[in-house]
């Protein structure tokens, strides 16, 4: 028994030996890299008022990597730190407030130069900003998602949600010419990102008193949830002539509906987000309109930001960039490598 | 003395079903009481919204149904020998990326192949969970917990999270067809179901699984080979959440890795519904059948009448502890 158990520590050692590496790596390059950009900052600014970053590293924690819309920020979170000279790790807290918390508090910890982050919650941010904010002199930015400690952050990066949600809607009515019976199905609900959409939706929804709401449920924001409570919907009886959904992945579960219903173009469909797919069903006019909200931009943004901060030059605090309504008749315009 | 008394209780007790025809004997009732609490809730719904008897809408159900009922129908196996399986909706996930990734058009293998790999990957996680279990001894709740976070990640790592798109169309028609008036995922459930029946009921093994659930010592010592049995039935389960997986990718018509992520839960509760013993020995497969459907109707009928997700997850909740409740009264009488 002592052997087996010996064993098993050892196997176990083994296997950490072998993760280690992998793990520490950059930790090690770091350092390194991080002598030469330091120098060359130094001299650039005013020597003593201007921070040193402690690293070459930046935490991006994102709200959750579980669609292809948060996957591709990831993706730019990655690229657009390469392109300013930062090593960005990624962070997946699963949309778990308590995870992101604790991930928040590690990448403070571990000495990142600059932490980025999307909420997972409006509320609840306030103690872990205020400890980072106070404990490190580093950059804490708000990317996408905002949070109540707003005025605590260095600067926050935000698209103006509310506004897509509403430029959406516009685009349905204009569809509708005025009057139908539309569908809505919103994300997990009681998240903020949600709430806000639809919160944009119904500050237009009044203007066309011929627009009704016939259902209203939550997709989760994904397509295997979207996709029975759009068949339900459709077996209810009821008259639909849109379903608008909060993103492009629980459209794209209802295409697989329509589609199979014979009603593709009959019911149209609004996402949001413009994934690659969603862009695609666009083009071949399987759904109708989505909203595009750049996370390409808004990483931007934030490391112009982070540079500044570390340069010593002054910079924007609040950064808002306007999502754009996205058609099969400027996607061509809008994105023409597809 | 008490023996006696039994056997006398029960010997009345099929000279009434003599007597009286066998649907009006409390027996009866017992019994099939979790059938007509479905017909209850079908006639309220039925009520209360009237599209809900329809055609098209009862195919829905039954579509909707057949995903977590061929999950539930291999959870009532696992439950029956005593164990369970939290890993399912995390290996229907990795199976669903690996029949999406090689029926899509980049790899653009026949249906066949996607079938073959999803369900192989799942009885490969269900021989991992076999053997933890059977022969390792990990407590089935540790073994499986341990599988439903790797073959989570795995899903996730295996696309760096980004879904898959473009399946092949006649991969896509596997989901999606209707044969006879239903949905082709209906017949994937029957023909499950009947199997896992005729299993149960009809073969050797099914009595080895009700033996080793019942009493695992007494199972071990009339020469059952305990963990042959687990081990296999954890690679049922294993290829039923495979399958799952398949036919996940194909509904969805793509890859998904976040695919299923607490559908061990629905389908446990479905089971449990349906009156199968956590603890083992006790169950049957068209109780699981008709707790699914219970969870359907509830689903579908809340959908129609535009009721939030939220009260649906306090009814399950509701509807689990009152299935629960009957179960314990029926056979603390029947034990009486």
């Amino acid at each position: 028994m002592k052997r087996i158990t010996f064993v098993t520590i050892l196997v176990l050692v083994g296997l950490i030996a072998a993760c280690a590496p992998a793990a520490s790596a950059p930790a090690e390059e770091a350092p390194a890299a991080e002598q030469p950009a330091a120098e060359e900052v130094a001299p650039a600014a005013e020597e003593a008022a201007v921070p040193v970053p402690p690293s070459k590293k930046v935490a991006w924690v994102a709200s959750n990597i579980a669609n292809e819309f948060t996957t591709g920020m990831a993706a730019n979170a990655e690229s657009v730190g390469a392109e300013h000279g930062w090593e960005v790790t990624v962070f997946n807290p699963d949309s778990d407030l308590s995870k992101q918390i604790s991930q928040l508090e590690n990448a403070g910890s571990q000495g990142y130069a600059a932490i980025i982050f999307d909420p997972v919650a409006y509320d609840g941010m306030t103690a872990v900003v205020e400890e980072l904010t106070s404990s490190y002199d580093i950059p804490v930015i708000t990317l996408h998602g905002s949070c109540s400690a707003q005025d605590l952050l260095t600067a926050f990066v935000a698209i103006n949600i509310q506004e897509g949600g509403r430029l959406k809607m516009e685009q349905v009515a204009k569809d509708l010419n005025g009057k139908g019976d539309i569908a809505i199905m919103t994300g997990t609900e009681g998240q903020t990102t949600a709430i806000f959409i639809t919160d944009g939706y119904y500050e237009v929804l009044p203007e066309y008193p011929d627009i009704n709401v016939v259902f209203t449920g939550a997709g989760n924001w994904n397509a295997d949830d979207a996709t029975p409570l759009a068949e339900n919907w459709l077996s209810s009886g009821k008259n639909l002539d849109a379903i608008v959904c909060n993103n492009d992945g629980m459209a794209l579960g209802v295409r697989a509906v329509l589609q199979a219903a014979g009603l593709t173009g009959q019911i149209k469909l609004y996402g949001l987000d413009a994934t690659p797919e969603g862009r695609k069903a666009i083009r071949d006019g399987s759904m109708n309109a989505s909203i595009w909200v750049d996370s390409h931009a808004e990483f931007v943004a934030a490391f112009d930001i982070i540079d500044a901060f570390y340069a010593g030059e002054p910079f924007e605090k609040e950064v808002m960039i306007a999502p754009t309504l996205v058609t099969k008749d400027n996607i061509d315009e809008l994105f023409p490598n597809d | 003395m008490q023996n006696q008394e039994k056997d006398q209780k029960h010997n009345t007790a099929t000279e009434q079903n003599e007597k009286v025809p066998f649907y009006k004997s409390s027996q009866f009732w017992k019994s099939t009481g979790i059938f007509w609490a479905l017909v209850i809730l079908v006639i309220i719904m039925a009520i209360s919204q009237p599209a809900f008897l329809t055609k098209p809408n009862l195919i829905n159900i039954l579509k909707q149904a057949s995903i977590t009922g061929i999950l539930a129908i291999g959870l009532t196996l696992v439950l029956l020998t005593g164990g369970i399986d939290l890993s399912v909706g995390s290996v229907l996930a990795v199976a669903c990326m690996a029949a999406a990734f090689l029926t899509s058009d980049v790899q653009g293998f026949p249906v066949i192949v996607g079938f073959i790999a999803g369900i192989g990957v799942g009885a490969i996680f269900g021989l991992v969970n076999g053997f933890g279990i059977a022969y390792i001894g990990f407590a089935p709740f540790i073994m499986t917990m341990a599988t439903l976070s790797a073959a989570r990640g795995i899903a996730l790592v295996s696309t760096n999270n980004r879904p898959i798109f473009n399946l092949s169309r006649t991969f896509i028609d596997v989901s999606n067809s209707i044969y006879f008036g239903l949905p082709s995922l209906v017949y994937y459930f029957l023909i499950v179901a009947v199997l896992a029946y005729i299993l149960t009921k009809k073969t050797v093994f099914g009595k080895w699984i009700y033996a080793v659930g019942g009493n695992q010592i007494a199972a071990k010592y009339s020469g059952i080979n305990v963990e042959k049995v687990k081990l296999i039935i954890y690679m049922i389960m294993g290829s039923l959440s495979g399958l799952t997986g398949v036919l996940m990718a194909s509904r969805i018509t793509s890859g998904n890795p976040t695919v299923g992520e607490g559908y061990e839960l629905d389908a446990i509760a479905a089971c449990v519904i349906g009156g199968v013993s956590m603890s083992g020995g006790a169950g049957s497969v068209i109780g699981t059948v008709i707790g699914v459907l219970i969870l359907g109707v509830i689903s579908n009928g809340f959908d129609i009448l535009g009721i939030s997700s939220n009260y649906q997850r306090i009814m399950k909740g509701l509807v689990i502890l009152l299935a629960v409740f009957i179960d314990i009264r029926s056979r603390s009488r029947k034990n009486s």
